[in-house]
């Protein structure tokens, strides 16, 4: 193994030599990716103090916990790579963990607000994770299997899971295809996912940030899978009901949780049905209205050139454009743009006669109802939906309407989530003491 | 491939079948018809006219044209509106007396016919005036007349029983029924001035000219044949169980009480007698005092009783070849083979007053 060839390419390779007693010692680490005092303290003090200059000293009088022997050029790498330090004398190689931590720590989770309960959040140190839910389930059921997948990247995945609880096929086939999977680079928790998941509009799969809510899964029988340097937990199977679950149902009364799901349930069909609603009762089968909001609403259609639906179409469009501007927008200009979007261009639009005012309100009420849920996934899968359920009612009126519908429901009751059927656990939808 | 081929063919094959939009539709809310020079004048009252809700001025338009037939006179009527006339929310009909004696069936018949139409819209003949006026009259809180009498007939069926609501489905059901013949609603307009046609009549709180819906009249083989007084009309509401809320002034020591009716139950049985029918009609009712001058509750409950008795009796009498009543519907209900229509009527009531009031307890 040759130690001068890597220095070409990598500036913040450093590699120091001590010569104590005619011997020379090789001290080899990344820059970048090691804690510099711990070298000085744990690492040169004692060797140059001591005088120790055999591989046998080093390993029995350096204070480190974590002591590596390589074998080969591969080993080398590897440990150079995850931040340890090589010890080079003669021909003899050895590597101790100087790991500095290059993460944000452990912050207050961001995407998934709870009124009570704990704050703490997954980060981007694999460790840290690991920790944060061993410390909630303290007992030897809790196992945990590590797989390095990534021929490149070498990301370490873990797998936790209850041993008494859990399903053993389950854990089978997603063993099986952990060992399969042949992939360079793992980036994050997205691309093992792809690998395992049926890719449905539907997701079968949990993404979390809160270490509560994956102990709160293992606890019932789930399997949860940890990436390296990802913040996000990926839960598994899922279940249609757990659309409807948040974590801080946990933490409050259940009985008041029980109407807060429904009011989720409600608005989970508002946000899909509305605007198509609106398009077949109004376009096509205008005698199921009462005759006074008939009366209404053609006056508000007085003078707008669109047709319904292409109104309708517009106005989606133009709210989902607004949302995605704003989740993109740095916080500094944040606010002030969805302001604009909204109040300015709808009472605009509105007053120049391109849109009728009902239709702001029945998009407005359908976007709204969407964010309800915290899940940009379950989002998006009711954005495309509603667009779905746009274009049948559009052409079918009351007709096409329930032919989507119909169309919602098959595809909700044959969905698979990991062998599971999708529509499992609905009394979960019931919470009990 | 070929699955999905085939499931967008079946979407442009129906494509937008009846697509309407809402700004091009001129919604008919009530249709009138008059008879002149032996062709029809037909007026239909249009409801969304105005382009925001603050506009002033009437809420309606009238289009009127004649023709040989109704339908012909609608299609003249097309020319006339910018927009295509939309019927699916249709509520009143309009028949001079001229007309109804003549014959309303075959009038119903265009209404029948179309499939845009609900068929529960109101049917109603006018009294003293022309049909095509009665629909141009503006009136207040319900701006359009035809909301205004699909209202006061649903208001005046719950609160009192002074009349009875014709709507098309029942009209014909009991038309093509045997042994019965259906009843009709009849509208009154007072002190028709000019101007009623135009907002002046409700910038007053005394509006010149008013709706007023007036007792039913009765029909034979679908034609009107004469109307009913009030009490025949009371009398005819609780022989068909038709009395929610009713209430009747009883006389007590000298002095009127008021007693609200409200429950009323009417079974009619049919029994044979010999080559005789005996068509017994028992009333159940009870009610509470609302207004009272007298604390003899039995005398109370006697005269109420003699009182529903007198409405019965006073409709048993209206002669008419008119089966309204549908006694014989009874009978052919319970004897269907038989042909003899010979009846008799016995009538049975009985009434309680549930509720006397903390006032009378203490007298």
């Amino acid at each position: 193994m040759n130690v001068n060839t890597l220095i070409k390419n990598n500036p913040d390779l450093k590699i120091r030599n001590i010569i104590i007693d005619n011997i020379e010692i090789k001290i080899i680490y990344f820059e970048s990716l090691c804690e510099s005092s711990d070298i000085n303290d744990f690492i040169l003090k004692p060797i140059t103090i001591n005088k120790l200059n055999t591989i046998s000293l080093i390993k029995n009088m350096l204070p480190s916990s974590n002591f590596k022997d390589i074998n080969n050029e591969k080993d080398l790498l590897f440990c150079l790579y995850s931040g340890f330090t090589i010890i080079n004398i003669n021909n003899d190689f050895v590597s101790l963990e100087t790991k500095y931590s290059l993460d944000s720590g452990i912050s207050e989770a961001s995407n998934e607000k709870v009124i009570k309960g704990p704050k703490d959040s997954f980060s981007e140190n694999y460790q840290n994770n690991i920790g944060l839910i061993r410390k909630r389930i303290r007992t030897k059921k809790l196992k945990l299997k590590e797989y390095i997948i990534g021929n490149e990247s070498k990301t370490k995945v873990s797998l936790f899971y209850l041993d008494d609880k859990v399903n053993k096929e389950l854990l089978d086939e997603i063993n099986n295809r952990f060992n399969n999977i042949n992939l360079d680079y793992i980036l994050n928790s997205n691309s093992i996912i792809d690998t395992l998941s049926n890719n449905s509009i539907f997701q079968d799969y949990i993404m979390t940030e809160r270490p509560d809510y994956v102990t709160y899964n293992l606890i019932n029988g789930r399997i949860a899978i940890l990436v390296e340097n990802t913040n996000q937990v990926i839960i598994i199977p899922r279940f249609f009901m757990d659309n409807f679950m948040n974590v801080d149902d946990n933490y409050q009364n259940y009985k008041n949780v029980n109407i807060t799901r429904i009011i989720r349930f409600i608005a989970f069909i508002v946000a899909i049905i509305t605007p198509s609603f609106y398009i077949a009762l109004t376009t096509f089968n205008q005698e199921t209205l009462p005759t006074s909001i008939l009366i209404n609403f053609s006056m508000q259609r007085e003078g707008v050139p669109f047709p319904s639906f292409v109104e309708a179409l517009i106005l989606s469009l133009t709210f989902e454009i607004l949302r995605e501007a704003d989740t993109r927008i740095p916080l500094v200009v944040g606010t002030s743009m969805s302001i604009v979007g909204a109040l300015v261009l709808g009472e605009a639009a509105a007053k120049a006669g391109l849109i009728s005012p009902i239709m702001i309100i029945v998009i407005a009420i359908s976007s709204v109802s969407s964010l309800l849920f915290n899940d940009n996934d379950l989002v998006n899968t009711i954005r495309i939906y509603k667009i779905i359920f746009l274009i049948f009612s559009g052409i079918m009126g009351l007709y096409g309407l329930f032919i989507s519908i119909l169309i919602l429901i098959i595809k909700i009751c044959s969905l698979k989530s990991f062998n599971y059927d999708y529509l499992n656990n609905l009394k979960r939808f019931i919470l009990r003491r | 491939m070929k699955k999905i081929i085939l499931i967008i063919i079946c979407f442009l094959l129906c494509g937008c079948y009846n697509y309407n939009e809402l700004n091009k539709l001129s919604i008919v809310s009530s249709v009138s018809i008059d008879k002149k020079d032996n062709k029809y004048l037909v007026g239909a009252q249009i409801m969304n006219i105005k382009n925001n809700e603050s506009d002033e001025g009437s809420k309606i338009i009238v289009y009127e044209e004649e023709g040989k037939t109704i339908n012909d006179a609608l299609r003249k009527i097309n020319n006339k509106s910018s927009r295509k006339l939309y019927a699916g929310h249709f509520s009143k009909l309009v028949i001079s007396e001229e007309i109804a004696k003549e014959n309303i069936v075959d009038i119903l018949d265009l209404f029948l016919r179309k499939a845009e139409i609900k068929d529960e819209f109101t049917i109603t003949v006018v009294k003293n005036i022309e049909a095509s006026k009665l629909i141009k009259i503006v009136t207040l809180p319900d701006q359009i007349p035809a909301d205004f009498v699909k209202n006061s007939i649903q208001t005046s069926n719950i609160e009192t029983a002074l009349t009875n609501s014709s709507k098309l489905d029942e009209f014909m059901s009991y038309y093509l029924k045997k042994g019965i013949d259906p009843v009709i609603t009849t509208i009154k307009v007072n002190k028709y001035k000019k101007d009623a046609d135009t907002t002046k009549n409700t910038l007053t709180s005394n509006p010149s000219t008013y709706i007023e819906l007036n007792n039913i009249g009765i029909t034979y083989k679908g034609k009107l044949e004469k109307y009913l007084n009030q009490d025949e009309t009371i009398g005819y509401n609780i022989i068909r169980n038709r009395i929610s809320n009713m209430i009747i002034p009883v006389k007590c020591n000298n002095k009127y009480s008021s007693i609200l009716i409200n429950k009323s139950k009417t079974k009619r049985k049919v029994m044979k007698n010999k080559d005789k029918y005996i068509i017994n009609i028992n009333v159940n009712s009870s009610g509470i005092l609302t207004e009272s001058s007298c604390n003899n509750i039995k005398e109370l409950e006697k005269n109420t009783k003699k009182e529903i008795n007198k409405y019965i009796n006073k409709v048993l009498n209206v002669k008419a070849k008119s089966k309204f009543l549908g006694f014989e519907r009874d009978i052919y209900l319970k004897y269907p083979k038989e042909n003899n229509y010979n009846y008799e009527v016995k009538v049975n009531t009985n009434f309680k007053v549930t509720s006397k009031g903390e006032l009378y307890e203490k007298k």
